[in-house]
């Protein structure tokens, strides 16, 4: 599915928790350049309300995180729904929160999906272990694939209608 | 037969807590604790690092203040080496303070206690909550948002990240504040205290309608702390702690930071693991005492700023110039905080030096100790560290400010519980009182205990012979 429209890239996790954050900046690392000018892409520790102005801004957010689920595939793409329910955890938000808080303030809600790839360490620490660092080419791929390229004609941004899942 | 109904978690807080509520034989309240039941050690496994450290590490205590421990921290080890930092320096760091005394206020009112005064403490839990906020009132909901993002963006100006910034070391500053952010931060000033302005008219909106609960609710006589400047102004970063106790008289006053063992000590109960600190003269209980927005505000002779000192005329005229104790005004006291936050950040802005490099003073001196406080958004913060020739840490003490709000918070859950608990059936509406006399407070229980673990609050009601016979347990989704 070809989408046009303003498309956000939020990544986040915590800085210094090694696969949690290394994950992180080495998708916002991989990222600039190789997509169109126009994608905007934050590094947060945290989702909070504040962003919601940057979500109801786009057509097509993509929120990256890592996951530890042990039945979950290494690699899950996901759409995500707004929620019905809010946490009561004072400073943090889920994605879903956000489209919704979106919904309410702006009347808009972009498309969002969701990546996680999964996570093995999460002490402190700026490298990635091994899984996480094989793991990375493979959602540098299908974020890429997700997202227009900077050079015209070689990706339009292709988001899956559907969850999508990758076992190494 | 005596009972005793449990509150867990404690939700719209920042931490994991719970209540317990002791009825008597004949089902009145006989008492109430809030127990605190997360456990870190950040002052123990401190032992053994380099002091230079210390700013970095600490401020992993909390997602919510980290500034806070920072600067703290970073004043501490400032004394180690025996170095006031330049001005521009200071300045940065105050600038920074106050990003975050904003955001944290913003945070507390708009997000965690707003849904109780704009709903209705008895409205649907499922709705009382930050949509129920958006959906009620989407025009201040979008203010609060900006407020929080506004103080979150001079964090990032000067620590170079919103959350856990890394800019304090001994001597001073790592980085100087560029121009470009000083030129967004200035241009979004105005919106900034419009945005504080309708907080402010929200609150007396609730307020005016609500005159008999403000005196009633969780309101009690109590000592009051925190730091002043030379003059008494309001204070933040630096200055003298001042004690007065319940009707304003001074009981300390213009003590130096480094003679604050002196005056605090520290009590422990065996049904938490959050230390009760008490003003060293009285004892404890008896001298237990309040820090935070309240507090600051009920110790000061003035503030030096205008918008701030006029709303605080306001604020002392509630009880005749005398303290004002009803715990409802900690909201009211925030927000006027958030005022002087935002005049406080003006002023620095503008000042010429905000920009100079001269933001480092070096030193090669240790010294055995160093002491650094400053008034996080919740309250006094105290952080001492003992250090070896070579800068070791030998032992660490950290005096956080929701631990000196302990004891007040189990005041006030004991005075809501006995105004509102009836019977042995636990109603939520009695539930939502009794979290919302703690959510006054704002206290930060990662901070305090040094937590692991998810944040939210257990009720239960307990009989004399410690049998549990109702239990309200809340996860962290609504």
């Amino acid at each position: 599915m070809q989408m046009h429209g303003k498309y956000l890239v939020v990544a986040w996790g915590g800085r210094n928790r090694s696969d949690d954050t290394a994950v992180l900046l080495a998708m916002a690392d991989s990222l600039a350049g190789q997509v169109a000018q126009d994608v905007e892409i934050l590094c947060v520790p945290q989702l909070g309300p504040e962003l919601v102005d940057d979500v109801a801004g786009a057509d097509h957010v993509l929120f990256i995180d890592v996951h530890a689920h042990p039945s979950w595939p290494d690699l899950v793409v996901e759409e995500v729904e707004p929620t019905e329910r809010c946490s009561t955890g004072p400073w943090y938000s889920e994605p879903g929160e956000l489209l919704t808080m979106s919904q309410l303030l702006y009347h808009r809600r972009p498309a969002a999906w969701l990546v996680a790839s999964r996570a093995c360490e999460a002490g402190r620490g700026s490298t990635l272990s091994r899984r996480s660092l094989k793991l990375l080419d493979a959602t540098r791929r299908v974020v890429l694939s997700m997202l227009p390229a900077a050079e015209p004609g070689e990706s339009a941004g292709c988001l899956p209608r559907s969850r999508f899942s990758w076992q190494e | 037969m005596a009972q005793k109904i449990t509150i867990e978690p404690v939700t719209r807080i920042e931490g994991h807590a719970k209540v317990t509520i002791h009825l008597d034989d004949a089902g009145r309240v006989a008492d109430a604790r809030m127990h605190v039941v997360e456990f870190r050690g950040f002052e123990k496994f401190s032992e053994g690092r380099h002091f230079s450290e210390m700013p970095t590490l600490t401020e992993r205590i909390c997602g919510i203040c980290p500034v806070s421990h920072h600067l703290a921290s970073a004043k501490a080890i400032d004394d180690i080496v025996g170095v006031r930092p330049p001005r521009p320096a200071r300045l940065l760091r105050e600038l920074m303070h106050m990003g975050q005394l904003v955001q944290s206020h913003a945070l507390s009112f708009f997000h965690l206690s707003s849904p109780d005064l704009l709903l209705g403490f008895d409205s649907d839990p499922m709705t009382r909550n930050v949509f129920g906020v958006i959906a009620a009132a989407p025009e201040a909901a979008k203010k609060g948002i900006f407020l929080r993002k506004y103080g979150q963006e001079a964090i990032a100006a000067v620590g170079g990240r919103k959350v856990h910034p890394d800019c304090c070391v001994a001597g001073g500053q790592s980085r100087t504040l560029e121009p470009k952010h000083r030129e967004w931060l200035l241009a979004n000033l105005k919106a900034a205290y419009e945005a504080a302005e309708t907080g402010i008219a929200v609150l007396k909106g609730w307020m005016d309608k609500n005159p008999e609960l403000l005196k009633t609710f969780a309101a009690f006589d109590s000592n009051y702390s925190g730091l002043v400047t030379a003059k008494g102004g309001l204070e933040h970063y630096d200055g003298f702690i001042r004690m007065v106790g319940p009707n304003g008289e001074k009981l300390e006053d213009m003590v130096d930071s480094h003679d604050y063992l002196s005056i605090i000590g520290e009590a422990t109960e065996d049904w938490s693991y959050l230390k009760f600190p008490f003003y060293r003269p009285q004892g404890y209980p008896e001298g237990s005492y309040r820090v935070g927005p309240l507090a600051r505000l009920n110790i000061i002779d003035d503030i030096d700023t205008p918008r701030a000192r006029a709303e605080w005329r306001n604020f002392k005229g509630i009880n005749n110039g005398k303290p004002v104790t009803g715990s409802m005004y900690y909201h009211y006291a925030r927000l006027i905080e958030i005022l002087f936050g935002l005049e406080r950040m003006e002023q620095i802005l503008n000042d010429p030096e905000v920009l100079s490099e001269d933001i480092y003073e070096p030193s090669s001196v240790i010294r055995p100790q160093g002491v650094g406080v400053a008034e996080a958004p919740r309250g006094t913060l105290f952080h001492h560290y003992w250090v070896d020739e070579v800068g070791r840490i030998e032992k660490v003490n950290l005096i956080i400010a929701t631990g000196q709000n302990n004891n007040a918070m189990n005041r006030g859950v004991r005075e809501v519980a006995k105004q509102y608990v009836k019977g042995e059936k636990i109603q939520e509406g009695m539930l939502n009182r009794v979290e919302a006399a703690i959510r006054c407070y704002d206290p930060c229980l990662s901070c305090s205990t040094h937590a692991v673990g998810r944040m939210p609050m257990v009720i239960s009601l307990v009989s004399s012979e410690g049998r549990v016979i109702d239990q309200v347990i809340r996860s962290d989704k609504a």
